[in-house]
């Protein structure tokens, strides 16, 4: 088994490798530098800074610099944000997005599952439908809708939240349901398409037969199967929800890491896009490792190939 | 179960979001004297040396003070900071500046002239790539030294007499030199803290961390969470201390208008930095408390005279006279004034000339002489970002040119690093810019289009300009001056390099529990008297 | 034991060829009894055919930009005029005291009546000209706007989707048939592939290589077959184990043929399916591109664009943000809804990989 996870990790590192090249080279190659701005910088300026950041030497000596800064787990600096390093803006970055992505998970099921239970349990009445368009409305509303809508409901009208910012508990409610909405939308489907199917199985029958109420058969029997499509979709979900939260963190203003992604991108702010997409890669593989490693497992079969 | 989970989590959220329907956090901050301020955006840095954006200038205000400042009642005037008073000696052309005694660090130690000098040494350094050098150029063989040409700082014009006697010997007559002092290019940064941390002449060495910064303003750096709050507090050892009226500031960097605006409007924030166009009042909501500022800004058409079609003098005037001004001030920007110059008007003494305005008829007529029957009427790539407001200018003038001249425009959207890319490289036919003055100087505007200016991206040259601007400053009179520098703004008007569209406001939401907050032309001001009313 | 059903026995193996014409038929009877997808169908139908053959019958143009009228909401009564320099416009009849102050009683009268008048020697009259859905901020038809729209988001959806189609059904279908090596190179290529952190790679291309309508498609497709190529490779892995495909072996039918009569009609089911459920993502993920400023080139516009423009506006002009938001709401419904209908008449019982 160790040597399994060992051979794992060992494949893992080119593919890391692959990923660092293909980026490096991609944004270097994008039209603009992270100096020109709409007043012009002095030619002397620009060349000063270019040395500074050793952005004068030839393409292929910079990607050596950084692989070997690389091997030393620096990720650089960051130009935009003068004197802050990519590590340190990861460090301070990630956590706020996990939280983040955390909680939107926690809405998405506290939302998502009940909601698909009970249109499930009553198919075909108003309580299906009901719950079903609203997440069909929740799927096709781009959050950058939802967001500010929430804001201005909650926050301007209502006054009961802050509209901005990532201070107190409360800051976390209007981004954890703007971004968590979306995923109980799908969840609730999954929810009902699993419990739908379950609830037509053998063993149901026989609890039914057996005279059980029928609040028992749906919530202790059907809900332990119909709920296993929720589980396997919770890795993609959780991935998606942590690199996907740019748009939530830019409307309400909260410091995680995914608005660093897409300025860095914009700001051609070189090593913030290296470092970010190398961390988002490194988590991925680690994830899709890990889950593999569980397969392994479960799967002896799996196991002696 | 679910459903009653449902019903309870409802009831429990509402249950916390009634008890919570609180005082709200302007009224708080009022209470406590913090204002509440939106900034923009996230600076970049807060060492005044390396600081480009508006945004940082705004907080360096609140940390550092220059030699003079802006006046706290009237920003666009100066005042005195640290130097207390100064003497300028025509013959020599040289400044004279004595600071204060009691001006002092927030560690205690004195601000000394040796701080101030070394404050430009560190600047104009040739490897430190410092973002305003030409605020300096005026001192006598600074540029000398930034460009490398002498090795030593001692032959700049730039003399610690004493501990508080600063010396600066000017290059040229410099009319506008003390307006250039009020930049913040020229905000003095603490030597002796800088050489306990590393070499005070790099540009890494960390300084301006909450922990490790150390300024001479009326507040000091308490915190900085990035993307999320700066806080500056009150700074004990300020020689004025006694008369600044808040406990601290806190800038929030919200790039987004729209929730700016919400922030506002949920009383999150006291100031707003900017009015997302579609809430724009017209007049101005000031029960919102809406305010449009003037502001030394106009945003421009620029035209790339060395591409083979817009070479054409008449061709470019062609294009000038189908632009409605009027129509793009009222329609689109919804603030400001239609520009009838480059420089906005709003400059003490300064009288602009007047472009040449919407004249569609005399548009079609030259366009009609230049292009006979129609013939190879040239098919026009119109540059722009793809910021919304810059977007739907150029969608709009795209629609007049199309509609008076029958031109093609072709609109190119870029996103800002590849847009000025493009602009420096010359890889452009027409875009659409801002400029915004630097000081309170006609120079600071007409200076871009000279020949010798690197900045002068409508690579445009003209010889009667740029002797205009030189006999400029040579000219002792500052009547006499202004009046070269009218002559040299109407050839610029005339030969159309430039179309200057919009006179810019600075326009912003603002609580009416906030006091003492003028206008600012340049939008720096100190936040000396700014107060705050509690109820 | 998921496709069941679809293994042909090895005694109809003869006429396998001939056959896989009845499970459509089979499966599009099933459809063909839900209602919902039906309708589903029909109203998907009905927007496509608004969005391209309605401009032939809609007087407004996309790009025809009347700026007096910006910001005109649906149905409102449209005073025309000429300026002094005889150019026509068009302005609303409840903006025009608002935008001219301090005007004269006879004139507020008039505006109030719904009555020609004279300004400052201008003569206002009404216009016939109705916009159905209101003007945006530069005075363009909405209705106009959101066909364009509605044509370029399609567009998007499908292109990219039958890019993305085509990759990775060729890709996976090879890899999952030659197995082996090459399997495991070309998986652990689209392996690092998916590493790639999803938007930022699309948002790098169009960082990139600037922004054209076309580099959307291939941006969009070049990311989502991955996807698709995961899929088709584990239904090949798992169709080229079962007895039918092992039987045509045996008898010595060419790999080719094998291919084209065995694997191709067993894949499609999950293959329509999954494509039918990428459009919508992929219109989503298009608006979130135009959201950034990195979607479609203005004046050209995408329902996501739209929506985009339309939510900064949505407190002062709220039907920039309904209109184009309920077009594109509509048409996910429809073909989520579709998608279902299809997954079911299909018996396919995972899509997702």
């Amino acid at each position: 088994m160790l040597r399994f996870i060992f051979n794992r990790l060992l494949q893992a590192i080119p593919t890391i490798w692959v990923i660092i090249t293909l980026t490096f080279f991609l944004i270097m190659n994008a039209p603009g530098n992270p100096f020109s701005q709409e007043r012009e910088m002095r030619e002397e300026t620009r060349q000063q800074l270019m040395e500074h950041y050793g952005l004068d030497k030839p393409l292929l000596v910079q990607y050596w610099t950084y692989l070997k800064r690389l091997a030393s787990f620096d990720l650089g600096p960051s130009f935009k944000q003068e004197g802050r390093s990519i590590n340190e803006i990861i460090a301070q970055g990630f956590p706020v997005s996990l939280e983040l992505g955390l909680l939107a998970l926690g809405v998405a099921l506290l939302v998502g599952v009940p909601a698909g239970v009970i249109a499930a349990a009553r198919q075909n009445t108003i309580l299906d439908y009901l719950p079903m368009s609203g997440a069909m409305i929740g799927i096709c509303m781009p959050t950058f809708v939802i967001g500010p809508i929430l804001g201005l409901v909650f926050g301007v009208w209502l006054g009961w939240f802050n509209v901005a910012g990532w201070f107190s508990w409360e800051d976390r409610v209007l981004p954890a349901f703007t971004l968590g909405l979306a995923y109980a939308a799908y969840i609730a489907r999954l929810t009902r398409a699993g419990m739908l199917e379950t609830l037509g199985l053998d063993y149901i029958r026989t609890a039914r037969a057996k005279g059980l109420r029928e609040k028992t058969v749906v919530l202790k029997h059907a809900l332990r199967g119909g709920i296993i499509p929720v589980i396997s979709y919770l890795g993609p979900a959780m991935a998606g929800l942590i690199s996907g939260s740019f748009v939530v963190e830019t409307v309400f203003q909260v410091p995680g890491l995914g608005r660093y992604f897409i300025d860095g991108a914009l700001n051609r702010d070189y090593f913030m896009i290296l470092g970010t997409t190398i961390f988002y890669a490194t988590l991925i593989v680690g994830a899709n490792l890990l889950v593999d490693i569980a397969h392994t497992l479960l799967d002896p079969k799996l196991r002696k190939a | 179960m679910p459903r009653y989970a449902i019903v309870s989590l409802l009831t429990l959220l509402l249950a916390m979001a009634s008890c919570s329907k609180r005082q709200s956090a302007t009224e708080r901050a009022a209470q406590e004297g913090v204002l509440l301020l939106g900034n923009g955006e996230e600076p970049s840095s807060l060492d005044p040396h390396i600081a480009t954006s508006v945004a940082e200038a705004h907080i360096l205000y609140s940390l550092f003070e220059g030699l003079v400042s802006p006046d706290p009642d009237n920003p666009n005037d100066i005042a005195p900071g640290v130097a207390s008073s100064w003497i300028y000696s025509p013959e020599e052309k040289s400044y004279r500046f004595t600071l204060r005694p009691d001006a002092r660090w927030s560690d205690g130690s004195p601000v000394t002239a040796d701080d101030f000098k070394r404050s430009v040494q560190r600047a104009l350094d040739p490897k430190f790539a410092t973002a305003y050098p030409e605020m300096f150029f005026d001192i006598r063989n600074a540029k000398d030294y930034y460009l490398g040409k002498i090795d030593s700082f001692e032959s700049v014009g730039l003399k610690a007499l004493s501990d508080h006697q600063l010396e600066i010997a000017l290059g040229n007559l410099a009319p506008n030199f003390l307006n250039k002092l009020k930049h913040f290019a020229w905000l003095p940064a603490p030597i002796r803290t800088l050489e306990s941390l590393g070499d005070w002449k790099s540009r890494s060495t960390r300084w301006t961390t909450p922990q490790t910064m150390v300024s001479n303003g009326p507040f000091i750096l308490e915190t900085w969470s990035p993307s999320s709050v700066i806080e500056v507090k009150r700074n004990a050892s300020y020689w004025d201390d006694q008369n600044v009226l808040l406990n601290k500031i806190r800038f929030f960097p919200y790039e987004n208008a729209q929730l700016e605006s919400r922030a506002f409007r949920s009383k999150q924030l006291h100031a707003t930095d900017k009015i997302p166009v579609e809430e724009l009042g017209d007049p101005l909501d000031e029960e919102a408390g809406q305010r449009f500022d003037p502001f030394l800004a106009t945003s421009y058409l620029i035209f790339n005279t060395s591409s083979p079609q817009l070479a054409n003098l008449e061709f470019r005037k062609a294009l000038a006279l189908a632009i409605d001004k009027e129509s793009l001030v009222a329609n689109i920007n919804r603030s400001g004034r239609a520009a009838s110059s480059f420089t906005p008007a709003g400059l003490a003494s300064y009288t602009p000339p007047v472009s040449s305005q919407y004249e569609p008829n005399e548009a079609r007529r030259v366009f009609e002489k230049t292009f006979p029957d129609g013939s190879a009427a040239p098919k026009l790539t119109f540059t722009v970002s793809n910021i919304p407001a810059s977007r739907a200018i150029a969608e709009a003038i795209q629609s007049m040119w199309s509609e008076t001249l029958g031109l093609e425009i072709e609109l190119l959207n870029m996103e800002a690093k590849s847009l000025f890319s493009s602009l420096t490289a010359g890889d452009f036919e027409v875009s659409y810019l801002l400029w915004s003055g630097d000081y309170e100087d006609p120079v600071s505007f007409l200076g871009l289009w000279s020949s010798r200016n690197s900045a002068n991206r409508a690579r445009w040259e003209n010889a009667s300009f740029d002797n205009l601007l030189e006999n400029a400053a040579a000219e002792n009179d500052p009547s006499a001056r202004l009046d070269l520098l009218s002559r040299a703004e109407s050839i610029l008007l005339e030969q159309t390099p430039i179309v200057p569209l919009i006179w810019r406001t600075k326009n912003f939401y603002l609580d009416s529990s906030v006091t003492n907050w003028p206008p600012a032309l340049l939008d720096m001001r100190s936040y000396k008297r700014v107060g705050l009313l509690t109820q | 034991m998921v496709f069941k059903r679809l293994t042909p026995s090895i005694e109809t193996m003869e006429s396998a060829a001939e056959k896989p014409h009845s499970l459509w038929v089979d499966s599009m009877a099933r459809l063909r009894k839900n209602q919902l997808a039906v309708a589903s169908l029909w109203i998907f139908v009905a927007i496509a055919a608004f969005c391209f053959i309605g401009p032939i019958f809609h007087p407004h143009a996309p790009d025809d930009s009347k700026i007096t009228l910006r910001e005109t909401p649906p149905f409102a009564e449209i005073l025309e005029y000429e300026d002094r320099f005889g150019n026509a416009h068009q302005i609303s009849r409840k903006d025009f005291p608002q935008r001219n102050r301090d005007l004269p009683g006879s004139v507020l009268e008039a505006v109030e009546n719904g009555t020609s008048f004279v300004y400052k020697d201008i003569e206002y009259r009404n216009s016939k000209d109705i916009y159905f859905l209101g003007t945006d901020s530069q005075g363009r038809d909405l209705m106009a706007r959101i066909m364009q729209g509605g044509r370029i988001s399609l567009g998007v959806g499908f292109l990219a989707t039958l890019i993305a189609l085509l990759i990775g059904v060729t890709y996976g279908s090879i890899s999952g048939y030659q197995g082996g090596r090459l399997d495991a190179f070309m998986m652990r290529t689209v392996e690092i592939l998916y590493a790639m952190p999803f938007t930022i790679f699309v948002i790098l291309l169009m960082v990139v290589f600037g922004r054209s309508l076309i580099l959307i498609f291939v941006a969009i497709g070049a990311v989502e077959w991955l996807t698709m190529a995961r899929i088709t490779r584990n239904q090949v892995l798992q169709l080229k184990e079962q007895e039918f495909a092992l039987a045509a072996r045996a008898m010595g039918v060419s790999t080719p043929a094998i291919i084209r009569r065995h694997m191709i009609p067993n894949l499609l089911g999950p293959i329509v399916v999954y494509a039918t459920l990428s459009v919508p993502a992929i219109m989503i993920l298009e608006a979130v591109l135009s959201f950034l400023g990195l979607g479609v080139q203005p004046p050209d516009a995408s329902w996501g664009s739209l929506i985009s423009d339309g939510a900064q506006k949505m407190t002062s002009s709220p039907w920039l943000l309904l209109a184009p938001a309920a077009f594109f709401s509509i048409t996910l419904f429809a073909m989520n809804f579709l998608g279902d209908g299809l997954r079911d008449a299909l018996d396919v019982k995972s899509s997702k990989d």
